[in-house]
């Protein structure tokens, strides 16, 4: 099983003086980790160091037992003798080769190889354009077979589909995941999109100021990583389809949901976002109501807003012991009519279309 | 006279390009994509000849080169063969001058390769040769191109550097520049005139050549 090691210190100096260190001592193992962090927190310098092209002051990266580099050992490996796959945000493919060509060249010249890639990632048929014909989307799909082709140990996506569509970011997403099941390798997936880290990975490391500051289980690490970040955003299952009324049903942490209807088979993940202003708040149960989502949950916190008289409420659904939280944005005025306290009981309304799929 | 100096100053030109190419494009990748210790004065002393005026580039061709410079000096004792006045002193003059427009051109053409791309192909596992060979040279090929362009015709037109490396000899290393130079002097118009045309044809040619060769690489 393929094992990526890095511990990593270094320090730069940025032109304005400013000082930035980077401290992490990190295992990878065969699965898909979010690296998550705003642009600073030194996502881009760890892919670096692990690429070769900045040079820690001190540390150990190891890739399946040999050593990349060592600081100690003096042991510093060239880019090309790292076994490292690599797939930039705007794909990098060579302008001046066919779409076959680019994966040929990855794969050592072998022909066939290269169409099983292209095959596999749903390119045959553009195997004769030139980069510049293809989409974004379908561009991303060459970048990852042209990776994949060259045989790398472990795999580096810097914010790889951030410039792609919800639609077409979520199915290359798809196609990640189901590569990594095909062949399992580290895959250390750079992002700044809380959806993306969602849908995609198995763990979600947290980096700030150049040091990890969570590491963990997605869903758990999400609400620490993303207190800034105005949507609710939670991982679910399909459950199942009610056609005729056009809603799908999601489970998620003991809760269902509805959603408008969308086309996968049950047991597929998804990652849903509902915005914090759209619940609606009870404290009795209203009786039938038009909401397709209607649930019980017990507030855990109350906080000040971000504008004049708006508070923010923290509940926790179901009677899970891991339940679902959400947080919910009223006015002070709301929350004084209703009473609302810490470990009160509450209902909360939400339209199924208030519920955006994201992943 | 015109037609031994045409072909001569083809040769001249055609040589003197080539090495300029390998030369140069090597230089223009070492200055765009690497950091070392003296880089800076590399590239001024690679950019020299094109401030300095010719006559100087070949006086230090001669102090170094000449039959008592110090390489020409002992590589004459020791083979007997010395370079001024030879086929190969025209050659080796037209590089020296033609050299830094190929510098600049393919170093300009380096630097605006994208990082990403290079850096993918290096991932790919490829060795720094064949990235150089297979993405960076094809990808910058339009620079490239254009470099060689103004070295061709620069090499053609060399003057001042191959008259003092190489003097003036009709037939060995009388080019056409330095033949026209003969011809105004000596009076002879027609001559002066017919070799300065052929002299614009060859450099018009080879312009409008190149820059098609440039337009279909786009």
């Amino acid at each position: 099983m393929s094992e990526l090691k890095t511990r990593v210190q270094l320090q730069r100096s940025g032109r304005d003086g400013s000082c930035f260190s980077l401290d992490v001592d990190l295992k990878f193992d065969a699965t898909i980790s979010a690296i998550f962090g705003r642009s600073g927190a030194g996502k881009s310098s760890l892919l670096a160091a692990i690429l070769g092209s900045l040079r820690p002051q001190a540390g150990r990266i190891e890739l399946d037992g040999e050593t990349l580099f060592d600081s100690s050992e003096r042991v510093d490996r060239p880019l090309y003798r790292r076994r490292l796959g690599l797939l930039f945000q705007r794909g990098a493919l060579f302008p001046h080769m066919t779409v076959r060509d680019n994966v040929r060249f990855a794969a050592n010249g072998e022909s066939a190889a290269a169409e099983r890639w292209l095959e596999r990632v749903g390119a045959s048929d553009w195997g004769g354009r030139r980069p510049h014909e293809l989409s974004g989307g379908q561009t991303q799909r060459v970048a990852l077979a042209r990776a994949l082709a060259a045989d790398p140990a472990a795999l580096l996506l810097d914010e790889p589909f951030s410039a792609l569509d919800r639609e077409a970011r979520t199915e290359l997403n798809r196609l990640l995941i189901e590569l990594q099941g095909e062949r399992p390798l580290p895959m250390l997936y750079v992002t700044h999109d809380p959806a993306d880290a969602l849908q995609t990975a198995t763990r979600w490391i947290t980096l700030h100021d150049g040091r990890c500051v969570g590491d963990g289980e997605p869903t758990e690490q999400l609400s620490a990583a993303t207190g800034d970040v105005g949507d609710n955003l939670f991982r679910a299952t399909v459950k199942r389809h009610h056609k005729s009324e056009g809603y799908t049903e999601l489970e998620a942490a003991g809760c269902n949901w509805f959603v408008p209807s969308v086309d996968l088979a049950p047991g597929q993940p998804v990652v849903y976002a509902l915005r914090a202003e759209d619940p609606l708040v009870a404290t009795r149960s209203p009786g039938p109501t038009s909401a397709r989502n209607v649930l019980d949950g017990r507030v855990e916190r109350l906080e000040r807003g971000v504008g004049a008289g708006s508070i923010e409420l923290h509940v926790a659904l179901g009677e899970s012991p891991q339940p679902q939280r959400l947080r919910v944005k009223l006015t002070s005025a709301a929350v004084d009519e209703l009473q609302l306290a810490v470990g009160g009981r509450v209902t909360l309304l939400v339209k199924a279309s208030a519920l955006l799929r994201v992943g | 006279m015109a037609w031994s100096a045409l072909k001569l100053s083809l040769l001249v030109a055609s040589l003197a390009t080539l090495i300029v190419a390998l030369l140069g494009t090597a230089a223009g990748w070492l200055l765009a994509r690497y950091r070392f210790r003296g880089r800076a004065l590399l590239d001024a002393l690679l950019m020299l000849p094109l401030v300095l005026p010719p006559t100087v580039s070949g006086y230090y061709l001669i102090v170094l080169l000449g039959r008592r410079g110090w390489i020409g000096g002992p590589l004459e004792r020791w083979t007997g063969w010395s370079l001024p006045f030879s086929f190969a002193a025209c050659v080796l003059a037209a590089s020296v001058i033609a050299l830094p427009l190929m510098v600049r051109a393919a170093r300009a053409a380096f630097e605006a390769l994208s990082d990403e791309q290079l850096t993918a192909a290096a991932a790919l596992g490829r060795r720094p040769i064949t990235v150089f060979v297979r993405v960076a040279l094809p990808l910058a090929r339009r620079g490239l191109i254009g470099g060689l362009m103004l070295a061709f015709a620069r090499a053609l037109g060399e003057f001042g550097a191959t008259l003092l490396l190489a003097g003036n000899i009709p037939g060995r290393t009388q080019t056409l520049p330095l033949a026209l130079y003969e011809a105004a002097l000596m009076g002879n118009d027609r001559m002066a005139l017919l070799l300065a045309l052929l002299l614009t044809a060859i450099s018009l040619a080879a312009l409008l050549l190149l820059s098609r060769v440039a337009e279909a690489a786009r």
